[in-house]
């Protein structure tokens, strides 16, 4: 019974999927004697595979790219001028394509990549615009605006490919790069891309590389542009500089959004939708009835909200966007010409009103209706495998020396010098603009000291950033929580475990990748057990209370197996009961042999949970001990309670 | 005497945190009261709840009567309240004449003839910060942290509020700057300006506030006068644990 | 290489290029308060262009048509903000640029059918004829350009500057919450400084409609333009706006003359890039003090 209900979601969900490419093939078969039917479903096809790569960096990314249209003009010339001047096959000519746009997607990603927002938005936009300059100017080479006239060879060369045979060849790759994308996107790498848009900070900090991830993703999704490219090329036949500009850009971008995000069933959706919506407009009547029926579901669901006394933007507007459409589409004999104001209007609306897409709203629609089990998951593994003790290596794991730390007029750290012994837990005190965070801050890579070193296990490990400091084996978790909030509590720490996903990636595509990620669970459910977070490991960590997100941090901190475990105020907002947990969780990671330190404010909390304190005030160390000495110490309670002489002196 | 604020069972917090627990304090006319006790408490998320910067849970905050929880800030500073926020936070690409007229925006033209009608307002500000005075034209960036408190005080009183927020007036300055923003607290006070001070240093605060709250874990753990307190040895406790 | 050829395409170029920085800083207005632009401004510089067609085909006085059509690039200015980009200032994301992307696929489409896809003059009482200076001819339509931008960011600038809203907008710039404790109402003044960016937008259309007459291809690679000339003076850079407008219009230019047409656009894709790798907040921008 068990079996049946692991299998059923896996089955409803690959059912579907198989359907929906059986519809295909039987449009295919039923209207394959209409070359114009037949080149709109080709066009769909290409157009899918496109938008397959465009979700990564506009879905997963969250970025808007405007370099997607550019790619597939490269790849159509590359592959195009491939067959015209070499006379290749169709697989090689479009094996050039996936190439020139993996280097070229390569090449761009790494500076655009660092750049947020609108100043990438920019930066794809000028790449699109230059491409399309080059092949309009590259005359010689690419015959520049009056177009390249190609035959579609075939698959290997001699010869030429029918209309309808290429049609079939489409959708086979389009089942390919689908089942591909879509095992990347439910393994490691989609998870690693969700974590990097929730937080790029606790992506470098647990290990996991945020540039290296971004610039992998877009190279991905430009190769899939660039291949899709090389498609369109010799569906058409014909190949212009102009096709591939702005205005493609904008189309993909906004089918993109419109078919849904992270999904590849959106991209088949968003691909319909720009392929057909032309054909759409020439049909009045049938045109009408769809913007009724979305003009009734928006003013529907405004009316809805209103009766609520729920005013909003993202509710009305889209009403209002749909009402404005119908107007227009009645008061218009020729829709045609209203094309791109009412594709922007539908856009509008679903932008809007449905943020994650058409596809989006289905699936949270039917996750709400029907409830498929999730396969169970793999038994956790023994903790020995998982976070082995670490075997103390000489009298002291971290040795902080003559630290100094300023910025601007401000010396955040003036001269401190501590070290941490093996298995030990340190806490960290002081008031506010101590240096504590500061400090800590140090020693996880994140700021370069003025003065000074911080060795760990005999390496130096000043400054390279957080994602080297975590390959030294420095782990942390944050004051203000960084945890991957899209993700579940399990995902948070897989994504994290060092050394888990060996497998290249290619293989993970092929669907090899199932017996790893089954290990990496497993590993995963070990940490989570530490933390007694096992019952909660697949609720989403958005979803997970604030006590329970912060023990999450710990087991995800945890999966890199650090020598150096910084606890940024760990205990902040805790209930007394929660802070005994914390207690025993500490424990646990000290039996480990990992080293702590602990910053934090309440003093019982400290003497409970460390062996030893350090207490800062103004950048310097002005007091060292067990926690219950330092309590006592005159200097310390001048530091917190402000100096009872000065202020004596003052009445 | 009437009371200028109240604040009855007030619960706020950030994200899925609740910092503050449920809070109840008064402050009555001419009065200077005093919040301390250690980081973390939620004091200055009190501050923030109170002046609208934050959205409350729960719980009631009422300005010379009128309820204003759950109001935007620059609703309730319409209304009588001026808060001075820790860090100082003056607008730094702003003159200093510049940052003191925009404390009374609300009160003055928008286009010409502001700088008439804020004159006395000015010259009272000039003369209670004599320092400020020199540097009228100088980029607010560039002052000396203690300068920026003064300014960040006297931006707040420009609106003649009848309620004045200051947060953590004496961070990150020198001993001596502290004395001088002290020196200040205690003149405003003797001008009769209603105050409600918070402070991480409790011996400070208890040399100048009328009743003190000392605020641990989001609630509040003792009240009292400064002479009370002063003996109470769970002060201590509250701050060290 | 003759110089009276370099120098009238550099003139010319530069011309334009007074253009583009008059719509650059346009841009500053936006993103100072807000960190975010219109993507859509080239249609928006269009459709105030058409307005000032209609409203001179009227007949009516000349000043008083450029003056409402300030007012109507205004008004559209804030209608950009209310509704493509509120929302997304309010949710903290991105969002304003696929809506405001949005909103310039409609304007277009609007432009396209209520006056037409063909190119038009706009009726100007400026003369048409040049005037010699050296061996370059300068033409009254490119002297207006340049003065006509610099009056505007002046005017605007000084507004920005001597007011008391002025300097409300440049406190939300500084610090939104804290502007908000003086009673400055974020939501207002960023949308006071979209209408201030749409009356530049609006004035440059107005400005080079004579040159490149009114109509679809108005617009054209113009927000590349703009937005190449903003991102390498810096997006907080003031007046730098000018000498970078300067120097890409007579790249621009000069490339279309020696190197070849189709190539005008590529210096400012390649400084624009090159910047965003190199120099992101621009040649004059004040670079970013990281602070966590």
């Amino acid at each position: 019974m068990t079996m049946m209900n692991a299998l059923s979601r896996h089955l409803v969900i690959r059912g579907v999927e198989l359907l929906g490419l059986l519809t295909l093939a039987v449009l295919g078969l039923t209207l394959g004697h209409s070359p114009y039917a037949l080149g709109l479903l080709t066009l769909l096809a290409i157009y899918a595979i496109s938008l397959i790569g465009l979700d990564a960096t506009v879905g997963y990314l969250g970025q808007v790219n405007l370099a997607h249209a550019g790619f597939m003009g490269l790849g159509g010339y590359a592959a195009g001028l491939m067959v015209a001047h070499f006379g290749v096959g169709l697989l090689p000519a479009l094996c050039v394509s996936i190439v020139i746009g993996l280097v070229l997607g390569g090449l761009l990603a790494v500076p655009a990549l660092r750049l947020e927002g609108p100043q990438f938005a920019l930066a794809t936009l000028s790449f699109g615009t230059f491409a399309v300059l080059c092949l309009n100017e590259l005359e010689s080479i690419t015959n520049g605006a009056q177009g390249l006239t190609l035959v579609r060879p075939a698959l290997l060369g001699k010869g030429t490919l029918d209309a309808l045979s290429f049609y079939w060849l489409c959708l086979a790759l389009l089942a390919f790069v689908w089942l591909g994308a879509r095992r990347l996107m439910e393994g490691r790498w989609g998870r690693a891309i969700a974590a990097l848009k929730d937080s790029p900070i606790a992506t470098d900090a647990m290990g996991i590389g945020a540039l290296r991830h971004k610039v992998l993703a877009f190279a991905f999704g430009s190769a899939l542009g660039a291949f899709a490219g090389g498609l369109y090329a010799f569906n058409l036949g014909f190949l212009q500089p102009q096709a591939f500009g702005y205005e493609l850009s904008v189309t993909l971008l906004l089918g993109s959004v419109l078919g849904g995000r992270k999904t590849v069933w959106g991209a088949l959706v968003g691909a319909g939708l720009v392929v057909l919506l032309p054909n759409l407009l020439s049909n009045r009547s049938v045109f009408l009835v769809f913007a009724g029926v979305g003009a009734v579901l928006a003013i529907g669901r405004a009316l809805l909200a209103a009766s609520r006394r729920e005013w909003s933007f993202a509710i009305l507007a889209p009403a209002l966007a749909m009402v404005l459409l119908l107007g227009i589409a009645l008061k218009t004999p020729d829709l045609e010409s209203w094309r791109k104001g009412l594709f922007a209007l539908i856009l509008f609306a679903v932008v809007v009103g449905l943020p994650d897409g058409l596809m989006g709203f289905v699936s949270q629609t039917l996750a709400r209706l029907v409830r498929l089990p999730q396969p169970p998951l793999p038994p956790a593994a023994a903790l020995d495998a998982v976070l082995p003790v670490r075997p103390a290596r000489g009298a002291t794991v971290l040795d902080v020396s003559g630290l100094k730390l300023y910025f601007g007029g401000v010396r955040a750290i003036d001269g401190v010098s501590l070290s941490v012994a093996p298995g030990e837990v340190l806490g960290l005190i002081g008031p506010n603009g101590s240096g504590k965070s500061s400090l800590v801050n140090v020693v996880t890579g994140l700021y370069v000291p003025t003065e000074g070193s911080v060795t760990l296990d005999g390496s130096r490990i000043e400054a390279k950033g957080l994602l080297a400091a975590s390959r030294h084996g420095v782990s942390r978790t944050f004051q203000n929580l960084q945890i991957f909030g899209d993700l579940s509590a399990l995902d948070n720490v897989s994504v994290s475990l060092r050394g888990a996903y060996r497998l290249m990636w290619p293989l993970v595509a092929a669907g090899l990748g199932h017996a790893e990620e089954q290990a990496a669970q497993s590993h995963a459910l070990a940490l989570l057990e530490l933390v007694g977070l096992t019952e909660k490991a697949r609720i989403r960590a958005r979803d997970l209370t604030y006590s329970d997100q912060r023990f999450m941090e710990i087991a995800r901190a945890l999966a890199s197996r650090p020598t150096l475990l910084v606890l940024d105020e760990p205990a902040a907002g805790m209930s007394r009961p929660d802070v005994a947990k914390l207690k025993t969780v500490i424990a646990r990671i000290k039996a480990r042999g990992i080293s702590i330190i602990l910053i934090e404010h309440h003093l019982d909390v400290v003497a409970e949970l460390t062996d030893r304190v350090v207490v800062l005030d103004g950048g310097k160390e002005i007091a060292q001990g067990v926690a219950e000495d330092v309590r006592r110490n005159p200097l310390v309670i001048e530091a917190y309670l402000g100096s009872a002489a000065h202020t004596e002196a003052a009445a | 005497m009437s009371t200028v604020l109240k604040v009855e069972g007030l619960k706020a917090g950030y994200g899925k945190s609740e910092v503050l627990h449920g809070i109840d304090l008064q402050v009555e006319e001419g009065q200077l009261v005093s919040l301390i006790g250690s980081n973390g408490a939620g004091k200055t998320t009190l501050m923030r709840a109170v002046s609208g910067m934050i959205r409350p849970r729960d719980g009631q905050v009422t300005l010379q009567g009128k309820p204003v929880a759950g109001m935007a800030a620059s609703r309730i500073v319409r209304l009588g309240l001026a808060h001075c926020p820790e860090g100082r936070h003056v607008f730094a690409p702003l003159s200093v004449e510049d940052n003191l007229l925009l404390g009374a925006y609300r009160q003055l033209p928008g286009l010409f003839g502001y700088a008439k009608k804020a004159k006395a307002q000015l010259d009272r500000m000039y003369a209670l910060f004599p320092r400020l005075s020199e540097r009228r034209k100088q980029l607010s960036g560039t002052l000396s942290g203690g300068e920026q408190q003064m300014l960040a005080i006297g931006r707040a009183l420009m609106s003649e509020p009848s309620v004045l927020l200051l947060d953590e007036p004496s961070m990150g300055l020198a001993p001596v700057m502290v004395d001088a923003v002290f020196d200040t607290i205690r003149n405003l006070k003797q001008q009769g300006i209603t105050i409600l001070l918070v402070e991480q240093f409790a011996h400070m605060a208890l040399q100048v506030a009328d009743q003190v709250y000392v605020v641990e874990r989001g609630s509040v753990a003792l009240s009292g006068t400064p002479e009370a307190l002063k003996q109470d040895p769970r002060l201590l406790e509250a701050y060290l644990g | 290489m003759d110089f009276s050829i370099f120098g009238q395409m550099a003139e010319s170029g530069a011309a334009m290029g007074m253009a583009y920085a008059l719509i650059a800083y346009g841009f500053q207005l936006t993103y100072a308060p807000s960190k975010s632009v219109n993507f859509g401004q080239a249609e928006c510089v269009m459709l105030s262009a058409f307005i000032a067609l209609t409203l001179i085909g009227t007949g009516m006085n000349y000043a008083l048509a450029v003056v409402l059509t300030l007012l109507a690039g205004s008004l559209l200015g804030m209608l950009v903000e209310r509704v493509a980009v509120r929302l997304a200032l309010q949710q903290k994301n991105e969002g304003w640029i696929l809506l405001t992307i949005i909103f310039g696929l409609f304007g277009g489409s609007v432009a396209e059918n209520v006056w037409g896809r063909d190119d038009r003059p706009l009726p100007t009482p400026i003369p048409g004829d040049p005037i010699a200076i050296g061996s370059i001819s300068v033409t009254w339509y490119e002297i207006s350009i340049v003065v006509g931008a610099l009056a505007l960011m002046v005017v605007i600038e000084l507004f920005r500057r001597k007011t008391l809203l002025g300097k409300a907008v440049e406190a939300v710039a500084a610090d939104p919450e804290v502007a908000g404790l003086m009673g400055i109402n974020s939501n207002t003044a960023i949308a006071l400084a979209y209408a201030l960016s749409g009356a530049t937008a609006a004035f440059a259309g107005i400005l080079i409609a004579p040159i490149t007459t009114v109509g679809p291809t108005m617009a054209a690679g113009l927000i590349l333009k703009a937005f190449s000339v903003a991102v390498v003076a810096g997006l907080e850079s003031g007046f730098g706006v000018i000498v970078a407008g300067l120097v890409l219009g007579m790249l621009e230019s000069l490339t279309s003359v020696y190197v070849g047409s189709g190539w005008r656009e590529a210096p400012g894709i390649i400084l624009l890039v090159a910047i965003l790798a190199l120099r992101p907040n621009g040649l004059f921008g004040k670079a970013t003090v990281r602070k966590v």
